[in-house]
């Protein structure tokens, strides 16, 4: 008899499934529906892709398009996807990071020109082409120096395999001709993407870092529903009306002087009547509570005794002079 | 050198970035005891902070920010009740002025924290009881606290549902610790008092951006930069018009009169962009019987006749009631 390993079902219940079976058996095993709805699986609370071999004694849930977690991997796909189509257009493009984020995913590329919207139409269409062609998503790890070999022509990636730690285990996922260095996890193939959108492109420095290139990051949106994908576009459209940078220049409140100073408000007469009548409000119901409110410093010394001025993240002040 | 260029006999001087040292420093300018406390400092305060240039975004994420920021150092027993009247605040700013639906998140200790067990046990029950006194739902993030201490996390969704990060109640034991706070206890002995930061607005910057896109620029009355447009039809009412202005100004409403050389049509257009709550037309009808035709923003072409005073007290009441619905 072949080895069987034991895992725990969300109902509590135990299977017995044959040692070696993947998230995919395991699903085929609880029955023929959920083997075609699994998008991944959740073992001991992290998410794994459906072919990987189970580990015996995990607590297990196949995880459907019901499941909150099955959507952000649908969009870690999705982002895959997109750098598959903008490879296949764009050959010399290097590729950057692509997560999935809160509606959506992007993909960052180093590119010659910044995409246009011509370009996001004809990437959209290609990644048309890359759900049909329902590349099986596959996940292997492999050695640093293998890593290397893969993306030799790919310096941002080899800077990425340049920072993980000795004891990292290095992942790579295919689909079709795109090889990308990633932890996953990814839905079973690229046909599993159905509903998504191209959004907008937008300079993003490489990590983030002034100091280093820019990229072009590539924004989009994905969901397993039409109504769904329908839905959050309607409301993108409803945000872009309310947007407060348009209204606060056509209502006149506030303006940012960019040459004055980025992030640094200034409030138009109509925009601080608003702030007034806030005050107003804090002061005639909120502050009653309070003893006093009190009016302190709106500076200090650099070299203060007091060492309040360490010892919180990303509060650094500006310094005068 | 002029001042606020940072040197001032050779001193350098930087911004701040935050208000509590600063009230810290209040609070231990003198001894307090356990009848003092709680101990409130609040205050609507300028601080800067160097935000990256590439997290900016319009009002929403500024480098100069109002914080409406308290600090409240107080007992450890009288931590439940003092939660408890902050989430009234809250109430009544978010739920009952605005007409926001929010959501509590009570965030409990990390792995790495300071202070001891029984501190966070007993600070993590007593923010509970105040919630479940509330009759509030919230939801627990466990483990989602800083490291010096759990905190109340309000977050609420706007008109078209999306979901905004409101203030926070974040409990401090480290503060307290580090800059030696104390007050006399009623064993006539020093102890530490617990340390508590609210914002309920944040910062007026983040709200008022906020304000902008969940009205989508139509404010309640109260709020209103102008809250009433005086329209006369042609010169002829110019005086007539000017009367009303004048009466509703001097019932402190924030009214303008608009006698542009252009037709009517175009001006109540421009009223409509501008998402004027009211606009108060005046016709030789209304001219002479002193009264005003009053069209309410999002009522269309409907019009209302009402005489002067009785627009100017329903305008009051529903600037006084801070109503989120025209009462015309």
């Amino acid at each position: 008899m072949p080895p069987e390993i034991r895992v725990t079902l969300p109902d509590g219940s135990e299977k017995r499934v044959p040692a070696g079976s993947t998230g995919a058996d395991l699903a085929k095993a609880i029955g023929p529906g959920l083997a075609k709805a699994a998008l991944a699986v959740r073992v001991n609370g992290n998410v794994w892709d459906l072919t990987r071999p189970l580990p015996d004694g995990a607590k297990l849930t196949i995880l459907t398009d019901k499941d909150p977690q099955a959507l952000e991997v649908l969009r870690h796909s999705s982002a895959h996807v997109l750098a598959t189509a903008v490879r296949q257009l764009f050959p010399h493009a290097k590729i950057g990071f692509g997560p999935p984020i809160e509606d959506g995913f992007y993909y960052d590329f180093e590119v010659e020109r910044p995409f246009g919207p011509e370009d996001l139409e004809a990437i959209e269409k290609q990644m048309v082409e890359v759900v049909k062609a329902d590349y099986p998503f596959v996940r292997e790890e492999v050695d640093r120096r293998e890593a290397k070999r893969r993306f030799k022509d790919d310096p941002l990636k080899l800077e990425r395999i340049d920072d993980l730690g000795p004891d990292e285990v290095i992942s790579v996922y295919t689909d079709g001709s795109f090889v990308d260095l990633c932890r996953g996890p990814h839905v079973p193939s690229t046909g599993r993407i159905k509903h998504f959108k191209l959004l907008h492109a937008a300079g993003a420095y490489w990590r983030g870092d002034e100091r280093r290139q820019m990229l072009q990051r590539i924004y989009g949106t994905a969901w397993f529903t039409k109504d769904d994908l329908e839905g959050y576009l309607r409301r993108l459209e409803e945000a872009k009306k309310r947007d407060h940078r348009v209204l606060g220049k056509q209502l006149d409140l506030f303006s940012i002087q960019e040459n004055v100073g980025p992030g640094l408000v200034f409030w138009h007469p109509k925009g601080a009547m608003i702030q007034h009548q806030l005050r107003r409000f804090i002061e005639d119901t909120i502050l009653r509570s309070c003893s006093c409110a009190r009016g302190t410093s709106r500076c200090t010394r650099r070299t203060s005794s007091h060492r309040w001025l360490r010892g919180r993240e990303s509060r650094n002040p500006c310094a005068i002079g | 050198m002029a001042a606020g260029e940072g040197e001032s006999e050779s001193v350098r001087y930087r911004v701040k970035p935050m208000n509590c040292p600063m009230h810290i420093l209040i609070y231990a300018s003198q001894q307090r005891s356990y009848r003092d406390l709680p101990v409130r400092l609040a205050e609507i305060a300028n601080v800067y902070r160097n935000e990256r240039s590439g997290t900016l975004h319009g009002m929403l994420r500024v480098r100069g920010l109002t914080m409406d920021d308290a600090h409240i150092f107080l007992r450890e027993d009288q931590i439940e009740q003092e939660i408890f009247q902050l989430l009234d605040i809250v109430e009544l700013v978010l739920g009952k002025t605005f007409g926001l639906s929010y959501r509590l998140d009570l965030a409990t200790r990390p792995d790495k924290k300071l202070g001891t067990d029984a501190t966070w046990d007993q600070a993590e029950r007593a923010l509970e009881q105040a919630l479940k006194h509330r009759g509030a739902t919230y939801r627990i993030d466990q483990g989602g606290g800083a490291f010096y201490g759990p905190k109340i996390d309000i977050k609420f969704n706007d008109a078209i549902g999306r979901e905004w990060q409101g203030a926070t109640i974040q409990l401090d034991f480290e503060q307290p610790e580090r800059f030696g706070l104390e007050y006399t206890g009623e064993d006539n002995r020093p102890h530490q008092p617990v340390m508590i930061h609210r914002a309920i607005f944040g910062t007026l910057e983040r709200f008022v951006g906020f304000l902008i896109e969940h009205f989508a620029g139509a404010f309640p009355l109260w709020l209103a930069p102008e809250q009433v447009r005086v329209l006369p039809i042609s010169d002829a009412q110019a005086p007539a018009a000017r009367a009303l202005h004048e009466r509703l100004r001097a019932a402190g409403i924030r009214s303008h009169l608009d006698e542009r050389n252009e037709t009517l049509n175009y001006r109540i257009r421009d009223g409509e962009l501008q998402k004027i709550p009211y606009m108060a037309v005046v016709g030789q009808r209304e001219a002479e019987a002193g009264s005003a035709a009053v069209r309410s923003r999002g009522a269309g072409n409907k019009q209302v006749v009402l005489a002067t005073l009785e627009f100017a007290a329903k305008l009051q009441e529903e600037v006084r009631t801070r109503s989120l619905t025209p009462l015309v």
